[in-house]
């Protein structure tokens, strides 16, 4: 473990904890289940306990219009920071500003051998931005 | 509503178009090609009609000109393949009820068959889309 990592670490933290800048977020996790015939069917969600942590988003695009033959198709992306060691991976379900989005994207920060941050990139499902 | 032969695509498209919507699967919707409007998944996508205009008549008194219309069907990946089948399943079921084939004869419009195509899976940005098609074809007497 690196002292400037551990400075690093300790200054993301502080700003992630910081009521002026923090955002509460829900992190709901899922345990996806394919049907009988393999994945022919609905795909069930299966979904957990949720929980509640802070994080500081940034580069928000949304909603993001995009021709479709089907229509024009609403999507966007958010990137997130959260504290190091924060649990969340790829099949969880994020909540905040009214929209659920699903993990695309979990991004370690690692510096001076020290895990300085968690950096999350989100976008929302078709079904949940074009109804 | 009666199609004539000097606005023949648009009421074909109009008389199919009609009879899908009415009678289309719960919780999906009906556009047509190439919206400017956020669609809600799954969906069936009708295209124009190809038009074959027969110069010779069958007899003194009508003519016959085949047409084509392709579907195109897309659904939420979660929804599964099987979204897909349902929808081309009920496009069949639609058009060979005899109360439909009724309505479409009424309007000149007579279903010849209906080509089942390939089903795929596509990438839109981060998320997939179940995709399948059926291309109908029929004839129109006038």
């Amino acid at each position: 473990m690196g002292a400037l990592g551990d400075s690093i670490k300790t200054t993301v933290d502080s700003i992630v904890d910081n009521v002026n800048f923090r955002t509460s977020i829900t992190v709901t996790p899922r345990t996806p289940a394919l049907d009988s015939y393999g994945g022919y069917g609905d795909i069930t969600d299966n979904e957990g306990s949720s929980s509640s942590v802070y994080g500081v988003p940034y580069d928000q695009v949304e909603p993001d219009l995009i021709p479709h033959d089907s229509g024009d198709l609403k999507t966007g992306e958010v990137k997130i920071i959260f504290k190091s060691g924060t649990n969340i991976v790829t099949t969880d379900k994020v909540t905040f500003n009214t929209i659920d989005w699903d993990v695309r994207l979990v991004e370690p920060i690692l510096f001076n051998d020290v895990e300085v941050a968690t950096i999350v990139t989100l976008s929302p499902r078709l079904d949940s931005i074009n109804s | 509503m009666v199609v004539t032969e000097s606005t023949a695509r648009v009421e074909i498209f109009q008389s199919i178009y009609t009879i899908i919507d009415s009678n289309k699967l719960a919780s999906t919707t009906v556009l047509a090609t190439f919206p400017e409007k956020s669609p809600t998944f799954p969906c069936y996508v009708i295209n124009p009609s190809n038009l074959i205009n027969d110069a010779l008549a069958l007899d003194m008194g009508s003519r016959e000109s085949d047409f084509s219309m392709r579907i195109i069907l897309y659904g939420d990946a979660r929804d599964g393949t099987k979204k897909i089948d349902e929808m081309k399943d009920n496009i069949i079921d639609t058009l060979r009820t005899t109360a439909n084939v009724t309505s479409l004869k009424a309007d000149n419009i007579s279903i010849k068959e209906i080509n089942d195509e390939v089903s795929s899976q596509s990438v839109f940005k981060n998320m997939k889309l179940n995709k399948g098609s059926l291309t109908i074809r029929g004839v129109l007497l006038i």
